[in-house]
């Protein structure tokens, strides 16, 4: 529906219009790229008391709470930012508009996050951690969860109305979700 | 599939301009349809492919029909990419067994959970699914009956 001209001014207009929801995403990928750092904020301190408690009540290996920790760090990242990533796109079908840029960047920003989960958990499995409901289920779902964005990245470069943000949140959604059993098949 | 129908390939204009080549499906809210029954087909399927491969005994009965509604999500899934009057058919047949399905399984588990070892995808309505299954057939059948009328009024 757009052609170029109106597009480039959407996107200048979207860019301003979101800029706390864009930086909500950029933060994210920020601090969970730092989280090694205990970066900012509550939420990572509350991370942390969280996943360390189970951690050290299910096993006593030394190196599992750090490991464990990263994996549950990566999965409340990614689950976070796929609700941003949602509530983003949402409101731009709200406002009747179609993904642009920004937007697609949003999603690689989660996209990677879901692939370095997916890399942290097969290096989890290669030391030998056994998810707690089977390892094939974990494999299974972390494929699916980085499968997910692009996905609806893709039908959403198809479908160039509001309904494309539409699908884009409902993969964020969806994503959430993912993220919230990967927790528990891990066994968090 | 059986369809035997019209035009050379769909056209790639959203649903207000309809020139029936082969009547698109997939434009607007059909897109999202198409997103959510992607995903039940993944999840149907990937879950009974692994239930059944790893220890069918347990629950035979439930593995079998979330095979089954796996199976009935892919042809869904796949009528509404192809598009046309077929197609569009189809998938109503399809999506009100699937309704059908959901409705009777989801009975079937309240009433005589013996019968279930494990759960399905059907299981209490879809309850495990946040209700989807039982949503899904019905937005799927008033979308797919929307489009007809869309397409025989120009």
């Amino acid at each position: 529906m757009t052609d170029s001209r109106g597009h480039s001014v959407d996107t200048l207009r979207t860019c301003d219009d979101t800029a706390d929801g864009r930086c909500g995403l950029g933060c994210c990928g920020v601090r969970a790229g730092a989280s090694r750092g205990a970066a900012r904020g509550p939420a990572v301190a509350d991370a942390t008391s969280g996943a360390a408690a189970p951690g050290a009540a299910t096993a006593g290996g030394g190196g599992r709470n750090k490991v464990a920790f990263m994996l549950d760090a990566l999965t409340l990242a990614t689950g976070v930012a796929a609700l941003l990533l949602a509530a983003w796109c949402g409101w731009a079908a709200y406002r009747d508009q179609p993904t642009k840029d920004w937007h697609f960047i949003g999603m690689a920003v989660v996209s990677v996050l879901a692939l370095v989960q997916l890399v942290v958990g097969i290096v989890q499995l290669a030391r030998g951690e056994k998810p707690e409901q089977g390892t094939a289920i974990f494999v299974a779902y972390l494929l699916g969860a980085f499968a997910c964005v692009p996905a609806a990245g893709f039908m959403s470069l198809a479908e160039r109305t509001r309904w494309g943000s539409v699908t884009v949140a409902a993969g964020g959604v969806v994503l959430a979700v993912l993220e919230v059993r990967l927790y528990d098949i891990w066994g968090g | 599939m059986t369809a035997t129908q019209d035009g050379p390939q769909t056209q790639g204009t959203p649903g207000e301009s309809p020139k029936p080549a082969r009547t698109r499906l997939i434009g607007g809210p059909g897109m999202l349809l198409v997103w959510f029954y992607g995903v039940m087909v993944v999840g149907a399927v990937s879950r009974s492919v692994y239930q059944i491969a790893t220890d069918f005994d347990r629950a035979p009965l439930a593995y079998t029909l979330s095979a089954i509604a796996g199976v009935v999500y892919g042809f869904i899934t796949y009528s509404l990419v192809r598009g046309g009057e077929g197609a569009r058919r189809a998938a109503l047949v399809c999506c009100a067994a699937e309704l059908a399905g959901v409705l009777i399984v989801g009975t079937w588990t309240m009433v005589e959970p013996s019968a279930f070892p494990d759960s399905t995808v059907w299981s209490d309505y879809g309850m495990g699914y946040v209700f989807i299954p039982v949503l899904l057939p019905l937005t799927a059948l008033y979308w797919l009956r929307r489009s007809r009328t869309a397409a025989v009024t120009p």
